[in-house]
């Protein structure tokens, strides 16, 4: 199973599952971020460390480690 | 009159305080980063003779109690006085700012919702029904638009018609599934005419939310026997239907659902001539180039570098004109009122201590220029997303950058905005390093020793070196406060990056002269008594024995030059008996591996007032009794004639690190939660500072 951290810039996925504490899964939904959500990479930095989302209209930044806990299919 | 209270909820970044501005004409902080308004913030209107007072809350994207500005909102929505809510929302990301509406509608208070930014909308071929959204929620809904000020008279009249109604039962309607568990549950508390402050529906949803207090208020109810059966398999129902045991995740679904059905119901979207135009894709497309991977740091270290040379080099066209004004203005005060006293407290002390103070407003002017622009702009964000993978490495967030970078301007404001990080470690250890980014104030004493040791034309490289010096001391600091004393989880790391906005002319005057008029009052109230107490300080106790020997001596003295040097070596003598001179020389001994003599001794610790008044000091204490017609570069000549480059090295590393002024000191005590945060401050500044000037010091004796 991929996550969204191991899409490349320019791909879309949709949300399958998200594998993190409560805290994070109440901030990823609160951007829209939640199962059958279609994101859309934007932007990953230099060392893989943050990457730029598109979720819905709006553009999300998050983490590896956090990117990581996102489970997607391609699409 | 009548009176209504208002609260502004919304997501930030949907230009909630730019709405208040237009409703009331009031004035706000407003910016483009999450939670710039991190202080509840009132305003005032009167429409027809109705007073409407607004209260703008903090934006939050969700009713949980993760962050500072979540639990502000919250708080003030359950448990304040007021008469309306007022949603605003983004009319071009209309489906996550409904997310937080499903939050307030469940709250039951009277309530509008506000589809700001509607012109942005159709720009981007979003057409909102707001008729069909208001029958859809039973909420009224109205077409704002802040910049054109479409719709704001609408607003108002909305606004006090519905704080007339009689407060509404909303109703959110969850799925089919969902709604029948809960008509279970209703029939049970209905049949049994259960009696509760709350009504049937609210404690269902809360029960199959599984809401601890509710499950406890009813637990010792005879009602419970049956009603715990029937929420049971419901419960179970809803297991088995969403595949999942959260009852959390369950809910959110709902929600999610919901607010995805309205959005899709109300919107039209038009695809046509604008699609490439609108913000979104400009955004897309500046995006692409400022946080591109390779090119995007660069570019935002190219920005800052510009804007340090901006700061120096502009800064000093006005600089000249204003130290030569204040310099005539002491001459003349002194010819008018003659060598007494009270011409010296007018001359010496107020007019050079606060001429040295506005002497450098221009240069704070334009760092606050520089970064209201990266504010308003939602540059800010961007550079968030750039850093966090270098910030995380020392135990910061990307968010850290936020009141870091304010930090160049002031720590007071820096230390107010640490507030975006949500986590509480995370924000004290920003908070402990914020005093490493070396604050506007700073400015004048770097400016003074960068001019001394480097010269006036390289002063602006010399002046990013410290500023960038700094900024490694403070990362590595972090570094290790991270690891000694901030142990534990990261707060994740997830953040909007708001669509690029051309900064609105007003607001960015707004935000950079309130700067410049806090920074005079400063100078005007604190600076000035600093000012008057440091040349009391330094011109008492009277000493008439002194002054007398000396006298006869100059009286004596044949030639002028003999005059001049025996006059010097008495202003020297009587300063050094002064109150300042005594209590610089008492801690001297502690300053003396640093090289400091007394009188940046006394610098060091009138600056604890302001930084600011570092160099006021110094234009007391190294320019009294020289010779005063000479106007331009005064100070800086005495500076370099009194001062070794060593020593120069050593104070510029110390002004760095040690302790913020006082203003910023009660700031930080109110930010951090406690007093002991205090000490530990005073401690672990002053150790740093001491270290860090004594190896510089000493490595700079080596190598100058």
């Amino acid at each position: 199973m991929i996550t969204l951290f191991d899409l490349k810039k320019g791909d879309t996925a949709t949300v399958v599952h998200i594998d993190a504490d409560t805290e994070l899964r109440d901030r990823l939904f609160s951007f829209g971020v939640r199962s059958g959500a279609v994101l859309s990479v934007q932007e990953v930095s230099l060392t893989r460390q943050t990457v730029k989302a598109k979720v819905g209209a709006s553009m999300i930044a998050l983490r590896g480690s956090e990117a990581r806990s996102i489970r997607v299919i391609a699409s | 009159m009548r009176s209504y209270k208002i609260v502004m909820v919304g997501q930030p970044n949907v230009g909630k305080s730019m709405l208040v501005n237009a409703l009331s004409n009031s004035r706000f902080k407003i910016g483009n980063f999450s939670g710039v308004t991190v202080d509840k913030a009132q305003s005032s209107t009167i429409h027809n003779a109705t007073n409407l007072c607004f209260m703008d809350l903090p934006g939050t994207y969700a009713l949980t109690n993760y962050s500072q500005e979540e639990r502000i909102t919250n708080e003030f929505i359950n448990e304040y006085e007021y008469d309306l809510i007022l949603n605003v929302v983004d009319s071009t990301n209309l489906e996550r700012n409904l997310l937080l509406t499903a939050q307030l509608l469940e709250k039951n208070r009277n309530m509008i919702l506000v589809l700001n930014m509607d012109d942005e909308a159709e720009k981007e071929g979003i057409n909102i029904d707001a008729n069909l959204l208001s029958r859809t929620l039973g909420v009224p809904c109205v077409k704002v638009s802040s910049t054109t000020k479409e719709g704001v008279t609408q607003l108002l009249d909305t606004i006090i018609h519905i704080c007339e109604s009689p407060k509404p039962t909303y109703k959110l309607v969850y799925s089919n599934t969902v709604e029948q568990e809960i008509s279970k549950i209703i029939a049970v508390l209905k049949n049994k005419g259960f009696k509760d402050n709350l009504d049937h529906r609210t404690l269902a949803i809360a029960l199959l939310k599984e809401n601890p207090d509710v499950f406890k208020r009813l637990h010792s109810h005879p009602i419970w026997l049956e009603l715990s059966q029937v929420v049971q398999k419901s419960l179970e129902h809803l297991y088995i239907h969403y595949n999942t045991k959260i009852v959390r995740d369950i809910f959110a679904e709902e929600v999610g659902a919901f607010a995805k059905g309205t959005a899709t119901g109300v919107t039209k979207t038009v695809h046509g001539k604008h699609a490439t135009a609108s913000p979104q894709s400009i955004t897309s497309r500046i995006d692409a180039l400022l946080i591109q991977k390779i090119v995007g740091l660069p570019i935002f270290l190219f920005l800052m570098w510009g804007l340090f040379q901006l700061t120096f080099r502009l800064g000093q066209i006005p600089m000249d004109g204003i130290e030569y004004v204040f310099a005539t203005l002491a001459n003349y005060t002194k010819d008018t009122l003659g060598d007494n006293q009270f011409s010296s407290l007018l001359a010496d002390g107020i007019i050079t201590g606060v001429g040295a103070v506005i002497m450098f407003l221009p240069n704070i002017l334009i760092l606050f220029l520089g970064i209201a622009l990266l504010e308003t702009t939602g540059y800010m964000a961007r550079v968030a997303f750039l850093l966090d993978g270098f910030f995380n490495r020392f135990g910061l967030h990307g968010k850290s950058f936020i009141p870091l970078v304010t930090g160049f301007g002031c720590s007071v404001p820096a230390y107010m905005s640490a507030r975006t990080l949500k986590n509480d470690r995370d924000r004290l250890l920003t908070m402990f390093i914020i005093g490493f980014m070396s604050c506007g104030a700073k400015l004048p004493i770097y400016v003074l020793f960068a001019g001394a040791l480097f010269g006036v034309e390289h002063a602006g490289n010399a002046l990013f070196g410290i500023y960038i010096l700094g900024v490694v001391f403070g990362l590595v600091s972090a570094k290790i406060l991270k690891i000694f004393v901030f142990k534990g989880k990261d707060e994740p790391f997830v953040m909007e990056m708001p669509k690029y906005r051309l900064p609105s002319l007003k607001l960015v005057w707004h935000m950079v002269t309130l700067k410049g008029i806090m920074y005079i009052k400063k100078a005007g109230t604190f600076i000035l008594l600093a000012s008057i107490l440091v040349w009391f300080a330094s011109n008492y106790p009277n000493q008439p024995k002194l002054e007398a020997s000396y006298n006869t001596q100059i009286e004596a003295a044949q030639t002028v030059e003999e005059q001049d040097r025996l006059s010097q070596e008495y202003e020297e003598a009587r300063l050094s008996n002064s109150y300042l001179g005594t209590l610089g020389k008492v801690t001297t001994p502690l300053f003396a591996p640093l090289g400091f003599d007394w009188k940046l001794t006394v610098s060091i610790f009138t600056g604890l007032a302001a930084k600011e008044v570092v160099v006021a000091t110094m234009g007391v204490l190294y320019t009294l009794g020289s010779d005063v017609d000479e106007s331009n570069d005064k100070l800086l000549s005495a500076v370099s004639e009194n001062v070794p480059p060593a020593v120069m090295v050593s104070f510029i590393l110390f002004v760095m690190i040690y302790l913020p002024c006082m203003s910023a000191i009660a700031v930080f005590t109110k930010e951090a939660g406690g007093y002991k945060y205090v000490f530990y401050l005073f401690v672990f500044t002053s150790v740093a500072a001491w270290l860090v000037s004594f190896v510089g010091y000493n490595l700079a004796r080596l190598l100058i």
